[in-house]
């Protein structure tokens, strides 16, 4: 069974068909690359999969489990993390509570949680997260106060502190300088290795084409193409919806 | 189109079945009670149906005026002024014979031309002295008007407690600055003195601390507490806390059985004018009281008595009138002397009417004492009417 | 100068008792963008709850105070349960008829159900006044200054120190967010409410031996709470409580040193400046428009 399947899934935004029958998987241990042109409907897709919004047709299933409908924290507590294009933080909360606020209602209950601050193990994971992203120094500034960069890595390193078993990555390295990109990809092909999955929304083809062991594309929210990097380079019907088709 | 049509004719059958026609409406005499049934007001209007209630039933159970039971449908004020505009309107579409209230005396003002102009006999519970100026001869008030109460309370604190300097706390409506008006007037002309400070004060405030620093400043040894029930308990509890050391003096509403069960022993001294109090030295005040004590498992405020006497004013009008003419009626019931001849459950005793509606009546100076579980306003002395037959009799002492 | 302190006492204690009520509409605001028309009638209710316990069956003071505030949590959590959880989707406008229509329900609901008197409710410190020289205070206006004071803390406390707290604060910058770092945001906002009313109802106790109990009371200091709100800035809670203390002062200074006659109006001047200056509050923060 793969970690990640959906069956069929359609999104309408009124008449509009943002994702069409979409059949997904993903293998556990898999890093798994969504592109398409703008607008082609991975974004959505990603947004069904957590229920950010619902989907119009179709079903999610995550671990074998039938997951469509579950409202969003309850699947992130599933151990699904993903992050968006838009930067989602607490732009009120320093930079260190970002990072442990990502984490506490995967631990204890409701009561507990009113008489405890954090728990250590969970300190000690966001100094080391901080710390390889490259802003441990930042850890008390206001997430307001970052540079977009900062903050899109902060974002990332939220993202990364329940260890979830899936992680869902739109467009991780955007607006990143070259340094950190290339520090982001080596840093999610360890943590592949220690046995996460990913997915990436990514437009940066380096990067696709470094990262990813699979690539599916998406255009007008259907699938088009899937398959191996280099088969993808080469696929006819990738590159017309790409650069268009000559009438 | 035919289902459209049977269900109007049912309804219209319905409305004519359950609306009582003019035919049934003339058979009994009906009263319009105009009061303040929520709202600030409400706990007042509360006493205030009560007592119309037990008026009505007692009329009822001896067979009615003229023959012809009473019958009474409460109309909410809100205890707003505007609101008892419509609430008159809607009453007098109803077509009473009488109305019978509001307590406030905002309301009053603001609504008795309605009364005038339908020619429908009011009585009501307030207490402003402009209602009478207002040339109507459909309102009669259910007790005396600040004009009257004001000028016996001043007479006693001055000649026995010769304050220095008196300080005034009046509700911020036309109840309290009516009151502050005659007492101004009053002061300067008897007695040549003034107010050192006159405040006037919110509906529900509970914070008195601004009025107290200017009582202080101005080194006010007396205070006259013209405030609604709630107020004038909460005024007392905050002058023993702050330590202030005063002759309280209040009007009827200070010294209420409402304003008591809430002041408890910070009302101990305050001294008032009562009217009809369930502990007046008068059989049927002591009467009904009873009856509402034995009813109700407390005592009642005067507005209960009020109320009550409310539709008796009607009955002794029409009885009086010997018919149901209005016109008749409002002639009938100026410069009238009501004694328990002329009408033996009427609260109060003799009660004369003057020629603006006016009630003339005796008055009781009460000092509240306190007994360790209740506050209760003992008759120092009874006070004779301004006016009115009455108004030549001496004051009678009770202790001194 | 005596007279300044006594005054400024008294604005206190008056504004301390605004602020606290305040202080739950701007956690209400904040974690859920209600606004509760009823917050007045959470104050009122818990106030005839505290009589039918301490003066009706005679219970003492301290078990009656517990068990009030345990009444006006559950009363909190059902309120949201029951209502605002289905309501909420139909965003702002719904939820303040929705809590408009409740109030009134409560309010002449108790009318009707108990009394339309005023009720006793008496002192709960000693009302023997102090003198300090020329200042002459009452125990009971510092008493609830302190004891309210400590409570503000202790919530100031819970909301910056505790993971529950941060995931609260999380919630009121942004909802969505919340939710994708897997926190369940129904169980903070029924949290949030179920808090609103324990403070309310700690506010009831407080207020009822200077107001009286009355089923009415609850419009008078609702309508004060969101005023105060609206002046200090829905959006904090530091601005809760500035907005309850300004509007305490303002009151108690107008009435002292201009004109008794119109201190309502002068709270009212207060807004308009503020909202005309500084529509945020005095220290509220502005909103980004969406």
């Amino acid at each position: 069974m793969p970690l990640l399947e959906t069956q069929k899934m359609t999104k309408d935004f009124y008449k509009l068909r943002a994702v069409s029958q979409l059949d997904f998987q993903v293998e556990r241990g898999e890093i798994v690359a969504v592109i398409g042109p703008n607008g082609s409907g991975k974004s959505t897709f990603f947004n069904c999969v957590t229920h950010i919004y619902p989907a119009t047709a179709g079903r999610v299933y995550y671990q074998e489990r039938d997951i469509t409908g579950l409202p969003t924290d309850k699947i992130i507590r599933l151990g699904v993390g993903r992050t968006f294009q838009l930067i989602q933080l607490f732009l009120e909360m320093t930079v260190f509570e970002n990072m442990l606020l990502s984490v506490q209602e995967h631990r204890g209950t409701l009561l507990s949680r009113l008489f405890t601050k954090d728990d250590s193990g969970d300190v000690e994971r966001a100094h080391e997260i901080l710390e390889f992203l490259y802003i441990s120094h930042l850890k008390d500034e206001l997430a307001s106060n970052l540079s977009y960069g900062q903050q899109k890595l902060l974002d990332f390193g939220m993202v990364l502190m329940p260890r979830p078993e899936l992680v869902l990555l739109d467009e991780p390295t955007s607006g990143v300088e070259m340094e950190m990109r290339g520090r982001i990809m080596d840093y999610i092909r360890e943590l592949n290795k220690q046995g996460q999955t990913f997915v990436v929304i990514e437009h940066n083809m380096d990067v696709v084409m470094n990262l990813c062991e699979r690539i599916i594309v998406l255009d007008y929210g259907e699938k088009i193409a899937e398959g191996r990097p280099e088969e993808i380079q080469t696929n006819q019907r990738v590159i017309d919806a790409y650069f268009g088709v000559e009438e | 189109m035919l289902k459209k049509t049977l269900i109007s004719i049912s309804i219209l059958s319905l409305l004519i079945f359950f609306s009582s026609g003019p035919a049934a409406a003339a058979e009994k005499v009906r009263i319009g009670v105009v009061i303040e049934l929520t709202g600030a007001g409400a706990s007042l209007g509360d006493y205030w149906t009560k007592g119309v209630k037990y008026a009505t039933k007692e009329i009822n159970d001896a067979g009615g005026i003229l023959g012809r039971p009473v019958e009474y449908k409460i109309f909410d004020t809100q205890s707003k002024p505007p609101i008892s505009v419509s609430a008159v309107k809607k009453a007098l579409a109803w077509k009473p014979y009488a109305l019978s209230g509001p307590i406030y005396s905002s309301s009053t003002l603001a609504n008795m031309f309605l009364s005038q102009e339908a020619k429908t006999p009011q009585n009501v519970g307030s207490e402003n002295w402009r209602i009478s100026t207002k040339g109507s001869k459909y309102i009669w008030r259910t007790s005396t008007q600040q004009g009257f109460e004001i000028p016996k309370l001043l007479s006693f604190i001055m000649a026995e407690k010769k304050p220095k300097a008196i300080a005034m706390l009046h509700v911020n409506n036309d109840y309290g600055i009516g009151a502050k008006e005659t007492t101004q007037k009053i002061l300067k002309e008897t007695y040549n003195t003034k107010l050192v400070a006159a405040m006037a004060c919110e509906q529900k405030q509970a914070d008195y601390s601004a009025e107290f620093s200017t009582l202080r400043r101005k080194k006010a040894d007396a205070l006259f507490v013209y405030l609604l029930e709630e107020e004038a308990a909460i005024v007392y509890r905050q002058v023993r806390k702050m330590g202030l050391k005063l002759v309280l003096f209040a009007p009827n509403s200070g010294i209420s059985e409402d304003t008591l069960r809430l002041g408890k022993e910070s009302a101990e001294g305050v001294y008032g004018m009562s009217g009809f109090e369930y502990n007046a030295p008068e059989p049927n005040c002591v009467r009904v009281s009873k009856w509402f004590k034995k009813q109700y498992k407390e005592w009642p405020d005067n507005e209960f008595m009020k109320g009550y006497n409310s539709v008796y004013l009607v009955k002794t009008g029409i009885e009086q009138t010997g018919g149901f003419d209005k016109a008749k009626y409002s002639q009938k019931m100026h410069n009238i002397f009501i004694t328990p001849k002329v009408q033996k459950n009427i609260c109060g005793g003799n009660l004369y009417y003057d020629d603006v509606g006016d009630l003339h009546a005796w008055d009781y100076l009460v000092q509240v004492k306190w007994d360790g579980t209740h506050a209760k306003p003992k008759i120092v002395a009874a006070l004779p009417p301004l006016k009115g037959p009455d108004s030549s009799k001496k004051t009678k002492w009770y202790e001194k | 100068m005596a007279n300044f302190i006594q005054l400024l006492i008294g604005g206190v204690s008056m504004g301390i008792l605004y602020g606290v009520v305040a202080i739950g509409f701007v956690l209400l605001w904040q974690t859920s963008q209600t606004i509760n028309f009823g917050q007045g009638e959470l104050v009122m209710v818990p106030m005839f709850l505290m009589v039918a316990l301490h003066i009706v069956l005679k219970i003492p003071f301290w078990p009656s105070f517990v068990l009030t505030l345990l009444g006006s949590g559950i009363m909190g959590y059902l309120f949201e349960r029951l209502m605002i959880r289905k309501l909420l989707p139909g965003g702002v406008l719904v939820i303040v008829i929705a809590t408009l229509g409740l109030s009134g329900f409560l309010r002449y609901g108790m009318q009707i159900a108990w009394t339309p008197q005023t009720l006793f409710f008496p002192h709960l410190f000693s009302t023997k006044p102090i003198e300090l020289g020329d200042i002459i205070f009452s125990p009971e206006d510092i008493w609830n200054i302190v004891l309210i004071s400590v409570i503000i803390i202790v919530l100031h406390l819970c909301i910056k120190r505790t993971k529950l707290g941060m995931a609260m604060q999380a919630v009121a910058q942004s909802r969505e967010t919340a939710e994708l770092m897997g926190i369940n945001v129904r169980h903070i906002i029924t949290l949030v409410f179920v808090l609103n009313s324990v403070l309310a109802g700690t506010a009831a106790v407080f207020a009822a031996p200077i107001f009286f109990v009355r089923y009415d009371i609850g419009i008078f200091l609702g309508v004060k709470a969101f005023v105060a709100a609206i002046i200090g800035g829905f959006n904090q809670i530091r601005g809760a409580l500035v907005g309850g203390l300004t509007v305490g002062l303002a009151e108690t200074f107008a009435a002292a040193y201009i004109t008794t006659a119109y201190r309502d109006a002068f709270v009212m001047i207060l807004l308009l400046v503020v909202l005309l200056i500084k529509p945020e509050g005095i220290v509220g923060i502005k909103e980004e428009a969406y």
